[in-house]
């Protein structure tokens, strides 16, 4: 973690780097705010604290403090600024701009690290809050089961993956698959060999699967697969490669041994930028539906294709 | 003026307080201090005789928070009043502060 301080008059620079030198901060010094704006630009992911002097030649704090809080961070920069005795103007100023607290100067040393530390409180405080955002976000997006991608998360990652392909002028495959007669494996032998089943079927299609292709479940035995850089061809090939490693050998749960098969519904496309993400997501789900849909028809334990235009 | 004049030069143990006690240290700014002030004066003078009053503050700013740090009192109010009537363009004050500071000035190099 480090300091980053800005501050144009030489003795004032050194006896505040040395104060916080002298307590174990690690200090960047800057004489001007253009200097420190490069510096921050170049260490901004160990910079946590800013103390900056509000009069500066080049760029002055008020400018300095602003461009440090636009700066999307993924952590926290508490903003001290140091300034005269009385300036209220330039405190109210200072504190609406973003920053987090003042100093008036000459500062006190033991207020200055006083200060510090209720910083270090709020970035500790913030760290805290961003850590259990993303946990949240995540849980929000998994399957608790099966640990994939829930059909929430799942639908967020294949617009950015449709839209990617856009970009890059390549097809996209979807694979809508569903395990045939889950109902009866819940009925034989009950939620949690139906359970183990739905993980099984997870574990093995995601051996099947390329490392940047995306799996979610999308409804209860109901799975969706996006494959990039695929046409029609290979994503047929794909998903019998599915199919074959679902069926080819009894799944071994609690209670004995049992068949299991899944019907795939194949689509792709090769979307352009024109192209309305969430309409296409939306059309290419419907169309693996209904080819899925009548690969059930068919028999169950099958492929079935369509095209849309 | 008299106010001022019942404060001290320096106030060391304030100065040393700022330092954390670091007697050497203080040393070292003081020693920048006297080598540096007069290129500020002269700073100052030029912007008087020019009426230049950005100069004057932006020179009496940086003046007052080296003093400050170092706790060299009188050429602190001294420095912060020549800020304050720079920035207000005020002539006649910023002339008799200034003599002022030139004077307490010239005591500060026999410090340590």
């Amino acid at each position: 973690m480090k300091v980053l301080i800005a501050e144009d008059e030489n003795i004032s620079r050194m006896v505040l780097a040395k104060a916080l030198a002298n307590h174990g901060y690690e200090v960047l010094q800057a004489h001007d705010g253009q200097e420190a704006w490069d510096i921050f630009q170049k260490e901004k992911k160990d910079i946590y604290v800013a103390i900056l002097d509000w009069q500066m030649p080049e760029m002055d704090g008020l400018e300095l403090c602003q461009k440090i809080k636009d700066a999307s961070l993924s952590h926290y920069v508490y903003v001290i600024f140091l300034t005269g005795k009385k300036d209220i103007d330039s405190i109210v100023e200072g504190l609406e701009t973003g920053a987090d607290d003042y100093l008036p100067k000459p500062f006190d040393r033991r207020e200055l690290l006083s200060r510090l530390k209720v910083g270090l409180r709020l970035i500790e405080f913030e760290k805290a809050l961003r850590e259990a955002n993303e946990k949240l976000h995540t849980l929000a997006i998994t399957d608790g089961l099966t640990g994939i991608s829930n059909r929430r998360g799942i639908l967020e990652r294949l617009r950015s993956e449709i839209s990617r392909a856009g970009r890059e002028n390549s097809t996209f495959c979807l694979i809508m698959l569903d395990i045939d007669h889950f109902k009866k494996v819940n009925d034989t032998y009950g939620h949690s060999a139906g359970d183990e089943v739905l993980v099984e079927v997870v574990n093995r299609i995601k051996s099947a699967l390329r490392p940047y292709d995306v799996i979610g479940r999308y409804g209860g035995e109901e799975f969706v697969v996006g494959i990039s850089k695929a046409g029609s061809k290979i994503s047929r090939v794909i998903a019998e490669r599915f199919r074959t490693c679902i069926c080819e050998r009894p799944f071994q749960i609690e209670g004995g041994k049992i068949d299991v098969s899944i019907s795939s519904g194949v689509v792709d496309f090769m979307p352009s930028r024109d192209n309305d993400i969430n309409d296409l997501l939306e059309a290419m789900i419907k169309a693996a539906d209904i080819a899925l849909y009548k690969a059930k028809e068919a028999g169950r334990n099958r492929v079935a294709y369509i095209s849309i235009v | 003026m008299e106010q001022e004049k019942t404060k001290p030069v320096f106030d060391q143990e304030a100065a040393l307080e700022r330092v954390g006690g670091d007697m050497e240290f203080l040393k070292e700014l003081i020693e920048l201090f006297k080598s540096d002030y007069p290129a500020k004066l002269a700073q100052l003078s030029k912007g008087l005789r020019e009426k230049d009053f950005k100069t004057i503050s932006e020179t009496g700013h940086s003046l007052k928070s080296a003093s400050g740090n170092l706790s060299l009192t009188r050429v602190y109010d001294l420095s912060f009043k020549i800020e304050g009537m720079g920035r207000k363009g005020k002539i006649q004050g910023i002339e008799k502060a200034y003599n002022e500071l030139e004077e307490e000035l010239g005591k500060i190099k026999n410090l340590f």
